[in-house]
């Protein structure tokens, strides 16, 4: 695995820049790469090499959920020590619930529960209270402060 | 924006890797069975529109030496809840910060994940912040299993 430290310079300022978003073109690593005096190729070399490093996860869209309708909540439940794997392996089982955490809490399971703009949330959410027996407190974000952090790797002192 | 059927398996498909050639849309376009153009001028809309935050490489999340993270809830007044939202924002430690309805037995309406190298570490940083936000009360809630992972799948059945 490949580690920041071992980035060229070169790569961070790739990174970042790329990080912003790519030009959308015909040729968006070749229109990248000039911002950056790189050639295409290179962009496109240097970007094989991070995702082989594993540096890179993933090329490719963001979107935002709540623009396309979907609806999502953060939910939690006090669930019996000896029913948790069989509670968890049932809402795991929703393809909307993308997260699930055990917790050091009375409330010991935590998940995200997002549904598509043709269903209904609190439907799906009586669905997986019937189905699992247990009670859920709903948790629906009111507001965002800060989301993540893209790393700065254009600098060094900034880790 | 409304989308269309073709949209959603652009979405679908944006949602994994583009190819890193030099022209990645011809590729995608064969799958869509759209011309590149018309591929490119799909995605500038949904960029435009906001159904699209970006096009770019996501990194892995690890923060190296990073050993001890917590979600730590804050209970703050709501007249407060902002100053305090952006306070916590402010720290380096913090990646993410939220604020959620509260519930019959759940006092909490603020939200941080707060990363650090050690234990110790954590709960020191922990009572920075609350000496500079005063909650009412406040705990630290660490995850002890990932029961699952993964992201969302906007238009699957695509």
């Amino acid at each position: 695995m490949m580690d920041e430290k071992e980035l060229s310079e070169k790569d961070k300022e790739l990174l970042t820049k790329a990080q912003e978003g790519l030009p959308l073109s015909e040729t968006p690593f070749e229109d990248l790469g000039e911002e950056l005096d790189m050639g295409g190729d290179e962009v496109i070399e240097r970007m094989k090499k991070l995702k082989e490093g594993n540096l890179i996860r993933r090329i490719g869209g963001v979107f935002d959920s709540k623009e396309m309708g979907w609806e999502s909540t953060l939910l939690a439940g006090k669930i019996r020590e000896d029913d948790l794997y069989e509670v968890a392996e049932r809402i795991n089982e929703h393809p909307g619930v993308t997260h699930n955490y055990r917790r050091d809490h009375e409330y010991n399971m935590w998940f995200t529960l997002s549904v598509g703009p043709d269903k209904d949330l609190q439907e799906e959410i009586d669905q997986l209270e019937e189905k699992t027996g247990f009670e859920f407190l709903q948790l629906p974000k009111k507001k965002k402060y800060k989301l993540g952090v893209k790393l700065d790797l254009s600098s060094e002192d900034n880790r | 924006m409304r989308l269309d059927d073709d949209d959603k398996k652009l979405i679908s498909i944006l949602q994994e890797d583009i190819p890193l050639e030099r022209r990645p849309f011809s590729k995608v376009a064969e799958r869509v069975d759209l011309s590149e153009e018309e591929v490119v001028e799909r995605i500038r809309k949904m960029s435009e529109d906001g159904v699209m935050k970006r096009l770019a490489p996501l990194l892995y999340h690890r923060k190296a030496g990073f050993e001890a993270n917590g979600m730590v809830v804050w209970q703050v007044p709501e007249d407060r809840e902002d100053e305090a939202g952006l306070r916590l924002s402010g720290f380096d430690e913090v990646s993410h910060c939220y604020l959620r309805e509260t519930g019959p037995d759940w006092k909490y309406n603020l939200y941080s994940m707060v990363h650090a190298e050690s234990e110790d570490e954590l709960e020191e940083s922990v009572e920075k912040m609350a000496e500079e936000i005063e909650p009412e009360d406040h705990d630290i809630l660490r995850s002890t299993e990932e029961l699952k992972k993964t992201s969302l799948k906007y238009f699957n059945s695509y």
